[in-house]
C-alpha cells in the first residue's frame, strides 16, 4: 500500500500534475465552514464539502480548500502529517493565479517556488514550508488525496508530469 | 579611485557581506523613544536618520532623495548607538529606520539599479528568525544575524515579508569612496592577514 513517504522518496518534494484548475470563484454550495476571516494581513479559508468537479480532482479525496488571499495574507512556517511516518494523504496545491513569486511567494524546504498559474501540484508538506502574499485578489486551491487506494493511487500517477511516454514516437526523450 | 574601480571591489566581496560589528537591544530601546514614526506602504513606519524629519521622501526626486551628505537629523540624535556606527562613514546619502508588523513587506524590487555610486547597508535589529521575518534576494531565501550590519548589494531583486510585529530595520545609503570603502574592509571578518 503506498504512501505519501512512498510518493515523495520516489518523485521529489514537489510533483508537478499534468492537471490545470481554472480561477473561478467560491463555490458557495460546497463551503462548510471558514476559517480566519477579516482579521488584518490574513487570508479565508474556505472548506468544501469535496472538491469541485472544475478542479479535475478524481477518487477518494478530504479537505478541498479553497483560499482567498490579499497583499500581506501568509502561512506561517510549519510541517503538516508530522505525526504519522507512513501518511495515506498526499496534499496537492493549485495556485490560481498570481502564481510567480514576485506575486506570492511559496516557499518549501528554503527553496523558493515557481508554480505555473492553474496548475496542480503535489507538495511534500511534512517539510518546512511556509508562503506571503503581495498581491490582492490571490486564489489557492488545497485537497488532499488517498494514495492508499489503487484508483486513486493509479490516477494520480497518470498525472505526473512528464510521466506520459508517446506511443511509438522514437528519440523522444 | 574612479567610482566604478571602488564599485569591481566592493563586488568583489559579495553580495550580501556581513561585517564585524553588533548592534545590541539598547539601540531598539533608542528607537522606540523616537515618537514621529510615519506611515509607509503596505503597514510599514519608517522614519529618517538623515535629512528632513518631517517627510520620509520616498517619491522625492532622485537628487532630493539620493543627495550627498544629508545631515544628521533629531531623530538620530536620540539614538547615540545608531550614531555611533554612522561615525564610521562618510558621504551619508538617506538613511532610515523600518518597523514592520504582521504581514507587512517590502515587495521584490531592485535599488540604486541606475549608475548611483552609492551603496546600502542593512542592519536586522531583531526577529531575523524564519518563523518572524524572511528576506529573500536574487530568488533564495537568505538568513541574517539579529544586530549584525550587512553590506547588501540591492541592485539585485530582493524584498522581505513579516510574519511578527515590532521588527524593527535600519537602512543605510551611502556613497561609495575610497574611505567608506577601507572602512568596509576594516569591518570584514575573516580577513586577518598573515
Amino acid at each position: 500500500m503506498a504512501s505519501a513517504t512512498d510518493i515523495h522518496a520516489k518523485f521529489g518534494n514537489v510533483i508537478a500534475l499534468d492537471l490545470y484548475a481554472p480561477l473561478e470563484p467560491l463555490h458557495t454550495d460546497l463551503v462548510e465552514s471558514e476559517r480566519y476571516t477579516g482579521m488584518l494581513g490574513n487570508k479565508t479559508v474556505y472548506r468544501y464539502s469535496r472538491a469541485p468537479d472544475s478542479w479535475g480532482i478524481q477518487g477518494k479525496h478530504q479537505k478541498a480548500v479553497h483560499v482567498d488571499l490579499n497583499a500581506g495574507s501568509f502561512f506561517s512556517p510549519h510541517r503538516d502529517f508530522f505525526n504519522n511516518m507512513e501518511p495515506k494523504w498526499v496534499r496537492l496545491n493549485c495556485f490560481a493565479n498570481h502564481s510567480h513569486p514576485e506575486e506570492c511567494t511559496y516557499v518549501i524546504d528554503r527553496e523558493i517556488q515557481n508554480f505555473r498559474p492553474g496548475q496542480w501540484v503535489c507538495v511534500n508538506t511534512s517539510v518546512v514550508h511556509y508562503s506571503f502574499c503581495f498581491k490582492d485578489n490571490t486564489v489557492h486551491y488545497i485537497v488532499d488525496i488517498d494514495v492508499s487506494d489503487p484508483t486513486t493511487l493509479d490516477w494520480f500517477l497518470s498525472t505526473i508530469e512528464h510521466c506520459q511516454r508517446p506511443i511509438g514516437v522514437a528519440g523522444y526523450k | 579611485m574612479e567610482p566604478m574601480s571602488l564599485h569591481s571591489i566592493l563586488s568583489s566581496y559579495g553580495d550580501i557581506v556581513k561585517l564585524n560589528y553588533k548592534f545590541e537591544q539598547q539601540t531598539i530601546e533608542e528607537l522606540k523613544t523616537v515618537s514621529d514614526w510615519i506611515s509607509g506602504p503596505n503597514n510599514k513606519t519608517a522614519i529618517n536618520l538623515t535629512g528632513p524629519i518631517e517627510d520620509l521622501g520616498l517619491d522625492a526626486p532622485p537628487e532630493i532623495k539620493h543627495a550627498r551628505n544629508q545631515p544628521y537629523n533629531n531623530n538620530l540624535e536620540m539614538c547615540p548607538s545608531i550614531k555611533l556606527f554612522f561615525d564610521k562613514w562618510t558621504e551619508l546619502a538617506r538613511c532610515r529606520a523600518v518597523t514592520m508588523q504582521k504581514g507587512s513587506f517590502f515587495r521584490p524590487h531592485r535599488d540604486a539599479y541606475r549608475l548611483n555610486d552609492q551603496f546600502r547597508i542593512f542592519i536586522p535589529l531583531n526577529k531575523t528568525k524564519d518563523k518572524d521575518w524572511m528576506f529573500f534576494y536574487d530568488g533564495k531565501i537568505e538568513r541574517f544575524e539579529a544586530g549584525v550590519p550587512y553590506i547588501l548589494n540591492t541592485r539585485k531583486t530582493h524584498g522581505s515579508f513579516a510574519m511578527a510585529n515590532d521588527i524593527y530595520h535600519i537602512i543605510m545609503s551611502l556613497y561609495l569612496n575610497e574611505k567608506n570603502l577601507k572602512q568596509i574592509a576594516k569591518m570584514l571578518p575573516d580577513c586577518e592577514e598573515n
